[in-house]
């Protein structure tokens, strides 16, 4: 056969491939093309067969065009086949349609009490500034909770505070507040102090806005150079971290026997940002709690000298900073109510 | 303290403060920034508006009903109003209260025409009860005939005023007076107090005192002034008195304890007056109490006196506790023509402790114990004797009698102390410009201070004796930062040029961890009241619990021995909402008596506190094993499956590896079957010293275990996890009938005796941290192989024992795991387990490597348990 023979019949192969080719209607219908015109013994390999007779320098010709060929059906082939494919996976993936809009399976999560976590939360915010967390007992001696804190016997400010006895031991009482740990701090410790008492307390009362426990933070901080300007640069850092917006935070004359000067702590109102409304009682400022720059007989009590040391202390309620952030008004929602109260809490957390 | 804005401007007659709305508001926004919290406030004659003075024309007997009466009543002009009224005390010619047809009264409560009975009536008579006015509800008000007809009641009775209710501190006794409080309203409209007239007193020492007055109680009592008043003409109140004293709360008692009470009010000095003819020989002997003497105060109490009581004598008897109250009997009446009037200082403590000892809390207590004003006694017992002789007619005889102590007369000095600005800068850190000696001086003066400049930055400062709160420096400081303004103090951000310690930081860290690791099981945290009542510990063997002096209720009369029961109490409430579902989990602090002597009278008692405080963690899951979901096969066993003893364990298994980096021996834990306790009654003596907060009545008894820590057995006991007691499940968490639930609890002593820990934390002691993971072995890049063998086992086999045989049995340390993966109770007792052996070894183990493991395993268990493979 000569080169113009064989280069015709590659164009007429050429031809008739386009046309089944075109032909093809599925899968089946592929591979059978394949076979036929790709395979061991197509139509093409057949023709390269013949390709021997030629000479030397036609053969590369003949060999190319061939190649061409091959190259040109193997691409629309694998096209086919990618197309096929692709049909095959569409189908299968309709059929395997559900609805998205029914609920996932339960993952359980955090599921922390909400007083927990604004506990924590206050903790983590103070750590940050440099107070370390310090624990003490839930059940006090009287030296801890009263009289080292300026508190003796028969002073009035021990009735202010409803206390709870233990039967039998009319000196050990369930802590009224978390300030013995500072008691027990300042014992241990040599100043600077920087710290905070998270905790359980205890109090006999109870009411919407009283429960006979909640919980309390205070900070105490003793160094050399302390005045209420940092109590109050402290307690706006607080502010500021824990609400997450710009509140301002005012000091109110009050008295507390372990601090002198001491103040109530004012915040405006997280709800209406001072504007005024129902949890404020249209005033833009509620109260959290109470400071002041610690008594010198609390620093004596405590073996601290008062002339050369100076400190602050503050206390709040936790179940108020979360009442306060939560917008809840019942106090014994804490502890009166099961499960789904505690979860829907999880919204809050980030 | 109830404070009448009408009383108070009397301190100012040329201010018109009291009668502007913007001053009072003005006055009301600053005061709590001079410390002093307003409450409430309350103006008066809010809801009056429509009731008007009437007078009762005539009445009859209603027909149908024996109490009411039908009365005739005139405005003086118009037509008169028929009214049909209940009251006892109607009368002919009564000027009365006439709440009129559409007037809403106090309480929302709207007056409307309406038939009683069959007969008309057009509007209410009025009881004060009804007006809030009194606190008498029994009888209609009975106004006086000075009264204009028709008038407002509002106007008629000056009903114009507001009481504001101010919040005292402890510290500001000199504020429990209009004269007080007045004082501090002076500062702030810039007008000084004036006071109201009073006798002057010292000028009458000169005569002869009829009474006589024996201080025998020195220590007790600084100043006695005792003055005899005689020729009680009348002892009805006059009604301004008697309207202004009931609007602040307190009840007409006739004149004479009124004049005291009013005195008390407007000067803060409690006063008393005595019947003079009960005194037995015209003496008054203040002494404490004699042993067995008793006395019956005022309101009827027959009180059994202590020594340390201090009392107002004659010569046969106790007449009164002082301070606290008067006696019944010697107490002014109706029929007293002749009284000695009482004006003293007692020491504060003494009265204190008299109130407490007696529960007694009086207008006169609260005073005393907060520490009064020495110089006005005399003061107050001559604005008594010229109400008096307004209100009464009596007038004094004879002299007035003071008895001082040394002390007594010390303290009517002023107590003189220095200021000095550079510790008042130190430690308030209001700039200095804003805070020089002159604005120190002033502010001070504002509030009747006297303070002059002493040396360059010391001020020298003369403190008014009513002010009892001022008597170190610190307290002077406190006083010009409250005068200045807090607002002043600018905010300044510490300089944390310390490193900050905490040396009970490290229990903290841990017990954050291991809250954190009980969050990661999915359990919701719940925080129930730590009280517990007597039905409660009866589940418990012997629980020594902390019992409360003074529960508030018989519920709640016992700190929690355990977290158990406080959280089985939020299943209860679960089940009772209809929520048969829960998964909860409780950490905290549990309470023991300790069994450690405790002396109250050593000096180290303080540091040794005879109750016992532990951590705990406790969990409690109550419903079916897993979430209910559209998804789930409708015939799947698990859909039903409702929580076991396994769910339980899941918590504390892990848990292990955190409990383990706080006490290593938490991974040797073991679980002891409940029962082999019950059937042991040595281990039972010792589960009942060691942890009597174990709840073993209430845990199904072959169903639960208690968890130890290997040792002398049973070992030491640190936990249990179970499920509830089939027989005391439904009783105990008030399952309606017929449903059941599984529930399954778990509670384990993380911390025991958190006192000593901390104490020793306090003391330096540092904790090594124990490894939670033991030596931590390389990880090996071989594959893991997994196979299965399964074999018979007798009953008496465990799963526990089973794993350390295989363990052992398994040689070349090819074992990384082993997972017991079914279980099957054959009939005869006999269980046939199936276990998955992970092998691993240093290179790609051999089939032969694999198939010697697996036999190595199945020889163990036949040598050890006769089991056979199945």
């Amino acid at each position: 056969m000569s080169i113009e023979n064989l280069l015709q019949s590659l164009s007429e192969l050429e031809q008739k491939s386009q046309t089944a080719l075109a032909a093809i209607d599925g899968p089946d219908a592929l591979e059978k093309f394949r076979v036929e015109w790709l395979g061991k013994k197509g139509q093409l390999t057949e023709v390269m067969k013949s390709m021997g007779q030629l000479s030397a320098e036609d053969r590369p010709k003949v060999g190319a065009r061939a190649n061409e060929i091959r190259t040109q059906l193997q691409v629309a082939v694998d096209l086919l086949a990618e197309d096929h494919q692709n049909k095959e996976w569409a189908k299968r993936l309709e059929s395997e349609r559900i609805d998205v809009t029914l609920p996932g399976r339960k993952v359980s999560g955090n599921q922390e009490h909400p007083v927990r976590t604004t506990m924590e939360e206050l903790v983590r915010i103070f750590e940050k500034c440099g107070f370390m967390p310090e624990l003490g007992p839930e059940v006090e001696h009287e030296f801890f909770n009263f009289d080292a804190l300026n508190i003796p016997a028969a002073h009035p400010a021990r009735a202010l505070q409803d206390t709870f006895y233990v039967k039998g031991y009319p000196q050990i009482v369930l802590r009224t507040q978390t300030s013995p740990v500072q008691v027990r701090t300042m014992l241990a410790q040599k100043p600077p102090i920087r710290m905070v008492c998270p905790g359980r307390v205890f109090r006999a009362d109870y009411d919407a806005t009283h429960s006979p426990m909640f919980h309390q933070i205070e900070g105490l901080f003793i160094d050399t150079d302390v005045h209420m300007g940092d109590l109050k640069g402290i307690l706006a850092t607080m502010i500021r971290d824990f609400f997450r917006v710009e509140l301002k935070v005012r000091l109110r004359p009050s008295f507390f026997p372990f601090t002198e000067p001491s103040a109530e702590i004012d915040i405006q109102c997280p709800f209406c940002e001072g504007k005024g409304c129902k949890t404020c009682k249209s005033s833009g400022w509620v109260e959290i709690g109470g400071c002041g720059m610690v008594d010198p007989e609390v620093f004596k009590a405590c073996g601290i000298d008062p002339d050369k040391y100076k400190g602050f202390a503050f206390g709040m309620g936790i179940e108020r900073m979360a009442m306060l952030k939560y917008g809840l008004d019942d106090l014994r929602t804490f502890y009166e109510s099961d499960q789904k109260f505690v979860s829907q809490f999880s919204r809050w957390r980030s | 303290m109830k404070i009448s804005l009408k009383w108070l401007s009397e301190f100012f007659p040329h201010s018109k403060f009291a009668s502007s709305p913007t001053d009072k508001a003005e006055l009301r926004a600053r005061l709590p920034f001079l410390g002093l919290e307003i409450g409430g406030v309350q103006a008066q004659g809010a809801g009056l508006e429509g009731v008007r003075v009437a007078e009762i024309k005539s009445f009859e007997k209603h027909p149908q009903a024996d109490r009411l009466n039908i009365c005739q009543v005139s405005m003086g002009e118009g037509t008169d109003l028929q009214i049909v009224c209940g009251a006892p005390n109607v009368r002919q010619g009564m000027r009365v209260a006439l709440a009129t047809i559409g007037s809403v009264l106090p309480g929302n409560f709207e007056i409307k025409a309406s038939k009683i009975r069959g007969v008309d009536s057009s509007g209410m008579l009025c009881s004060g009860k009804e007006l809030g006015l009194t606190q008498d509800g029994e009888g209609i008000l009975d106004l006086s005939s000075d009264y204009k007809l028709g008038s407002r009641l509002v106007d008629a009775m000056g009903l114009d005023d507001e009481i504001w209710e101010v919040e005292l501190t402890p510290d500001r006794a000199d504020c429990l007076s209009h004269l007080g409080l007045a004082r501090e309203v002076g500062r702030l409209i810039k007008n000084k107090v004036q006071l109201p007239e009073f006798e002057n007193l010292e000028s009458a020492t000169k005569d002869v005192a009829l009474v006589s007055v024996e201080v025998q109680a020195t220590e007790a009592c600084s100043i006695y002034t005792a003055v005899l008043f005689e020729g009680v003409e009348r002892t009805t109140t006059p009604p301004a008195m008697k309207q202004r004293l009931e609007s602040l709360g307190h009840r007409s008692l006739g004149a004479l304890v009124d004049v005291t009470n009013y005195v008390a009010q407007e000067l803060g000095h409690p006063l008393h007056a005595f019947d003079a003819d009960k005194i037995k020989g015209s003496k008054i002997i203040v002494r404490f109490a004699k042993p067995g003497e008793t006395l019956v105060t005022l309101e009827g109490t027959q009180r059994t006196l202590h020594p340390e009581d201090l009392v107002i004598a004659d010569l046969e008897k106790p007449l009164a506790l002082a301070g606290v109250m008067g006696g019944l009997e010697s107490g002014v009446s109706d029929a007293t023509k002749r009284i000695v009037l009482e004006s003293a200082v007692f020491d504060p403590i003494v009265i204190r402790k008299m109130a407490q000892r007696h529960r007694i809390h009086s207008e006169a207590s609260h005073r005393f114990e907060r520490g009064v004003d020495p110089n006005n006694t005399l003061r107050a017992a001559g604005r008594a004797a010229l109400l008096f002789r307004q209100t009464t007619g009596a007038r004094r005889r004879g002299a007035i009698i003071e008895v001082s102590s040394e002390r007594g007369k010390r303290s009517q000095q002023k107590l003189s102390l220095n200021f000095d600005l550079r510790a008042f800068h130190k430690l308030v850190g209001i700039e200095d410009a804003q805070s020089d000696s002159d604005a120190i001086i002033n502010v001070f003066s504002s509030v009747g201070i006297d303070a002059q400049v002493k040396s360059t930055n010391v001020l020298k400062v003369e403190i008014p004796t009513h002010r009892v709160d001022l008597f170190r420096e610190v307290d002077l400081i406190e006083e010009a930062a409250r005068l200045l303004g807090y607002d002043k103090i600018p905010e300044r951000y510490p300089a944390q040029k310390t490193q900050s310690s905490s040396k009970t930081y490290d229990l903290y860290a841990k017990l954050r961890r291991v809250r954190s690791r009980v969050l990661d099981t999915g359990l919701c945290e719940m925080m129930p009241y730590c009280f517990v009542s007597d039905r409660q510990l009866s589940k418990l063997q012997s629980p020594r619990a902390v019992e409360l002096e003074n529960p508030l209720s018989a519920d709640w009369k016992y700190l929690r021995p355990n977290l158990f029961l406080g959280l089985s109490g939020i299943l209860s409430n679960h089940v009772a909402l209809g929520q048969h579902d829960a998964r909860i989990f409780d950490a905290g602090h549990v309470f023991e008596m300790s069994t450690s002597d405790f002396d109250p009278t050593s000096s180290a008692s303080a540091s040794k506190i005879p109750v016992r405080e532990s951590y705990h963690v406790s969990w409690a899951i109550m419903g079916r094993s897993c979430e209910e979901h559209w998804s789930t096969d409708k015939t799947s066993i698990d859909r039903k499956r409702l929580v076991d003893f396994y769910d339980a364990r899941g918590v504390f298994d892990k848990l292990v590896p955190d409990l383990a980096a706080i006490e290593g021996r938490w991974t040797s834990t073991q679980f002891i079957p409940l029962q082999d306790f019950l059937k042991n009654a040595d281990w039972m003596r010792l589960l009942e010293a060691d942890a009597p907060w174990i709840p073993v009545k209430l845990l199904h008894p072959s169903r639960s275990a208690v968890l130890v820590w290997p040792g002398k057995p049973p070992g030491k006991i640190v936990g249990f996890v179970g499920e509830l007691h089939p027989m005391e499940k439904s009783d105990w968490l008030n399952l309606p009938t017929g449903l059941s639930l599984g529930a399954a609890v778990g509670e384990i002593r993380v911390f025991d005796d958190l006192g000593r820990i901390m104490g020793e934390l306090r003391a330096g002691k540092i904790e090594k941290e124990a490894s939670p993971y033991g030596k931590i072995g390389v990880s090996r890049r071989v594959p893991i192989v997994e196979r299965d063998i399964s074999l018979v086992f007798g009953p008496e086999a465990s799963h526990a024992e089973i794993e350390k045989t295989v363990q052992k049995s398994v040689g070349g340390g090819l074992l990384r795991e082993l997972r017991c993966m079914d279980l099957y109770q054959m009939p005869d007792g006999k269980r046939s387990l199936a276990y998955r052996l992970y092998l691993q070894g240093e290179g790609t183990l051999s089939d032969a490597e694999i198939q010697g493991a697996v036999n190595q395993a199945v020889e163990g268990l036949k040598k050890k348990f006769g089991a056979e493979i199945r």
